[in-house]
């Protein structure tokens, strides 16, 4: 569904990264989660067409988004970050607005979700309080029913009892439908209950791609504490050690076994080894380094 | 398009035909107590041999309404990015730029074409026609002048800008 | 972007490029104009036919400057008695007014019973008029003019009166001058209508107006009727421009220009031509000021930077002696601009009052 090859892009002289490829397959969800900078931002906006990158092709529907035909959007759903909209509007007036160019359109979707708030018919959505613009968002986005959606930070802003109605509605939605989502959040809870797929960015880089399941399956974070004159060294396949008074926390693909094997190859001497199954943000700070 | 257009501006509209039209009424009035205090055949005189226009109050006023106007049009259409809402639509940038700019285009025309004709028939009971012409030469070329430049090359820009800086963001 | 937006988008760019080189030449000209432009007041100039030449006055730092096209200078006392006519008033102060001046016995009130001055300038020619003239009574009765409580306009048929108070016709009064015209053989509609709708005049001579073949015609009101007077204009000269005199000598009824630039005195009382020796004169470009006298005239012509001078002979308005003041030249300030704002735009010009784009190249 999206495919992105060798994307590069500067701000004037600062690289935002560097060859970046990946890809996005049909019916899945994909979270990108980095850290601020990285480029996600950046990497939606290009996405979306909002911006042209320095070099690197990003494809949607097989087509290069430069010059891509205006009416291909009517396929990609995007939520800007803030639920941002046409604020001057009622909720009657905005879906009488983007009915007229989708003809896909299905309003009773809209106003299934609209009747779920507490609004009068005629307030503007500008008098309406940030979850309730964000439910505004998601109707217009179910209405649409675009095979693609595009979410920026769909959390921005949103207490939790409004991000678990968001998160919900919109699984349903997209799993009974097979669409295809791309998504980024700084509320990794809430990507975890959603996606199927991540992609981890570092600055100029990605770290990994591959489904979440697997990732939490396979990733663990160790703990040991180092013996008297015992020092870490570096190693590979691991990630971000972090040693305070003796005690390691690291975080590795690697088997606990296989791991211990390193450590002493390495002349390691460590004691006290543990290791544990950690949750998507622990993963992801973890493979990321805390700041 | 036109529909989003005319929710966004339709109670600056509103206020600035009340506000044109009882402009354009004040101005008739104060003619029609300059002709009890002074007399016609005065008044005639002035506009004949001294140029006078009587209406020139009104000289600055399309310019402010066109300025008012394209602020009151674009500039919600580029905070929080809402700029992203419009290029995101199944259709052209430029296309929805220009129907905006059409319908502002439009409206202001119908309502400086209104105030015209309230002074032309206002007027012309005061003033024969080749007076009412003369001084019709001043508002008709600084309404088209100032409406034509200020309200497109406002919009024009406003919306040159806003994609740039959006560009970069 | 399909076509259609890409060429949107390619004439919207054009459009701002064009927007922003046309207010830089017009900044850029405007600013130049107003670090450079000098405005130097000619002298004062009247034919002397004491010394057969022009005579001069000038107020310079040093002090006033008396002196004469040839560079001889003049005391003040001398000055004013070259010029007696002009200076009439200060010689009778001075006691020093002859009583005979050319020949001719004269007085004080002949001297200034005869003086007259006449101006005009393209921007009062080509200002754009409102087309309704109040025609006085030019027989009241009483010793000064009155503004009339109605005005005319010549349509494609008749003459109407608007009385103003009303903003109506006045039927009986249109119908009755309608009636003359027709009468008089006027063509409607007219071509020029000329007069001095000012009761800051001594009398009134009423209104020229030529009618679509061209005819002339003196139109006055006397006592309310229509006096209307066919007037026969030489072969060949076909007026282009008419100025009304209401001089205090009654001499002149106007002064014409004509298609071929020529210019002519209308007389008064027996509505002949007189041509006047002066080279090709167009009002819309050019200016006029006379300064007459029982005697001669001093003519002064300015066209752009151009200023000439020309004495006529009062009685027969051939020409006496002319004199071209010598064109002054830019400034080095002025030569540098002109060559790097070689375009250049303004929207008002001295020559007309109106507001419009007006651009030369390399001034």
């Amino acid at each position: 569904m999206i495919d992105c090859i060798n994307l590069t892009h500067y701000y004037g002289k600062r690289c935002i990264y560097e060859n970046l490829s990946f890809s996005v397959p049909q019916g899945r969800i994909l979270g990108l989660l980095g850290k601020n900078g990285t480029g996600k931002t950046t990497t939606i906006n290009i996405l979306s067409g909002f911006l042209k990158p320095r070099s690197g092709e990003c494809r949607i529907f097989g087509q290069n988004i430069i010059g891509m035909n205006p009416e291909l959007r009517r396929d990609i759903g995007l939520l800007i970050e803030g639920h941002i909209q046409y604020s001057f509007m009622t909720i009657r007036q905005i879906e009488r607005f983007y009915a007229r160019f989708y003809p896909q359109w299905d309003k009773n979707v809209y106003y299934d979700l609209m009747s779920m708030l507490k609004v009068a018919p005629n307030q503007r959505i500008s008098r309406m309080s940030c979850g309730q613009c964000s439910q505004v968002a998601l109707g217009l986005l179910m209405a649409q029913n675009p095979k693609l959606l595009i979410l920026d930070d769909f959390s921005l802003g949103l207490d939790p009892g409004y991000r678990r109605l968001f998160i919900d509605y919109l699984r349903d939605f997209v799993k009974s439908s097979g669409k295809t989502v791309f998504l980024t959040s700084h509320i990794i809870q809430d990507m975890e209950r959603l996606i199927d797929d991540c992609i981890m960015m570092d600055y100029g880089k990605i770290i990994l791609q591959m489904p979440v399941d697997e990732l939490l399956g396979k990733y663990r974070q160790y703990n040991f504490k180092l013996a008297e004159n015992s020092t870490l060294s570096e190693m590979a396949d691991v990630y971000h050690p972090t040693v305070i008074r003796g005690n390691v926390e690291l975080g590795s693909f690697l088997d606990a076994d296989e791991l211990k094997s390193r450590l002493v190859a390495k002349g390691v001497a460590f004691e006290d080894f543990s290791s544990q199954k950690v949750n998507l943000e622990d993963a992801f700070i973890g493979l990321t380094g805390k700041y | 398009m036109l529909y989003k257009e005319w929710i966004k501006t339709r109670w600056f509209y509103a206020v600035a035909l009340l506000t044109t039209f009882a402009l354009c009424g004040y101005v008739l009035l104060n003619i029609n107590r300059l002709v009890s205090l002074k007399g016609a055949a005065h008044l005639w005189e002035v506009a004949m041999f001294r140029d006078a226009i009587f209406i020139d109050m009104l000289r600055y006023v399309p310019l402010l309404v066109g300025i008012v106007a394209a602020v009151v049009q674009f500039v919600p259409e580029l905070v929080h990015k809402r700029l992203k809402l419009t290029m995101h639509l199944p259709r052209g940038y430029v296309r929805s730029v220009m129907e905006m700019l059409l319908f502002g285009f439009g409206c202001l025309a119908l309502l400086f074409c209104g105030n015209l004709v309230m002074l032309l028939l206002g007027l012309q009971t005061f003033f024969a026609n080749e007076i009412v012409g003369t001084l019709f030469l001043l508002p008709c070329r600084g309404i088209w002048q100032a409406w034509r430049r200020t309200y497109l090359l406002l919009g024009f820009v406003l919306n040159r800008f806003g994609a740039d800086g959006f560009s970069t963001s | 972007m399909n076509r259609i937006e890409k060429l949107l988008v390619i004439v919207g760019r054009t459009f701002f490029v064009c927007v922003c080189a046309f207010l830089a030449v017009w900044i850029l000209t405007w600013a130049f104009h107003f670090a450079t432009d000098t405005s130097e007041k000619p002298p004062f100039t009247l034919y002397s036919t004491g010394i057969d030449d022009f005579a001069m006055f000038k107020n310079e730092d040093t002090g006033k400057h008396y002196y004469d096209a040839h560079a001889n200078e003049y005391t003040e006392a001398q000055f004013y008695e070259m010029l007696p006519t002009f200076y009439c008033k200060q010689l009778i102060v001075n006691e020093k007014l002859p009583d005979t001046l050319y020949g001719r016995p004269v007085s004080a009130k002949f001297i200034q019973n005869e003086n007259f001055t006449f101006k005009t300038a393209p921007s009062a020619v080509n200002k754009r008029e409102i087309a309704l003239y109040p025609l006085m009574e030019s027989m009241s009765g009483r010793v000064d003019l009155e503004m009339p409580t109605d005005v005319f306009r010549i349509t494609e048929n008749a003459i109407e009166f608007v009385d103003m108070a009303t903003n109506s016709v006045d039927e009986t009064k249109s119908d009755l001058f309608t009636k003359m015209f027709v009468q008089k053989g006027f063509a409607f509609p007219a071509h020029i209508i000329s007069g001095n709708p000012t009761t800051k005049k001594e009398y009134d001579n009423g209104y020229l107006i030529t009618d679509s073949n061209n005819k002339l015609f003196h139109l006055k009101m006397q006592r309310g009727r229509p006096y209307l007077r066919p007037i026969e204009l030489p072969e060949g000269i076909v007026p282009k421009h008419i100025f009304v005199t209401e001089f205090r000598n009654q001499r002149s009824l106007a002064f014409i220009s004509d298609t071929e630039k020529r210019f002519w005195m209308l007389d008064a009382k027996n509505y002949e031509f007189q041509k006047a020796e002066l080279p090709d004169f167009n009002p819309e470009t050019d200016g006029m000021m006379i300064i007459g006298n029982f005697h001669d005239w001093t003519v002064s012509v300015s066209s752009g930077d151009q200023l000439r001078y020309f004495a006529l002979a009062a009685n027969d308005l051939h020409c006496l002696k002319s004199y071209e003041v010598p064109a002054e030249d830019p400034t080095k300030l002025q030569r540098i601009g002109n060559i790097l704002i070689p375009i250049q735009l303004k929207f008002l010009s001295g020559l007309d009052g109106d507001v419009w784009p007006r651009v030369t190249f390399f001034e």
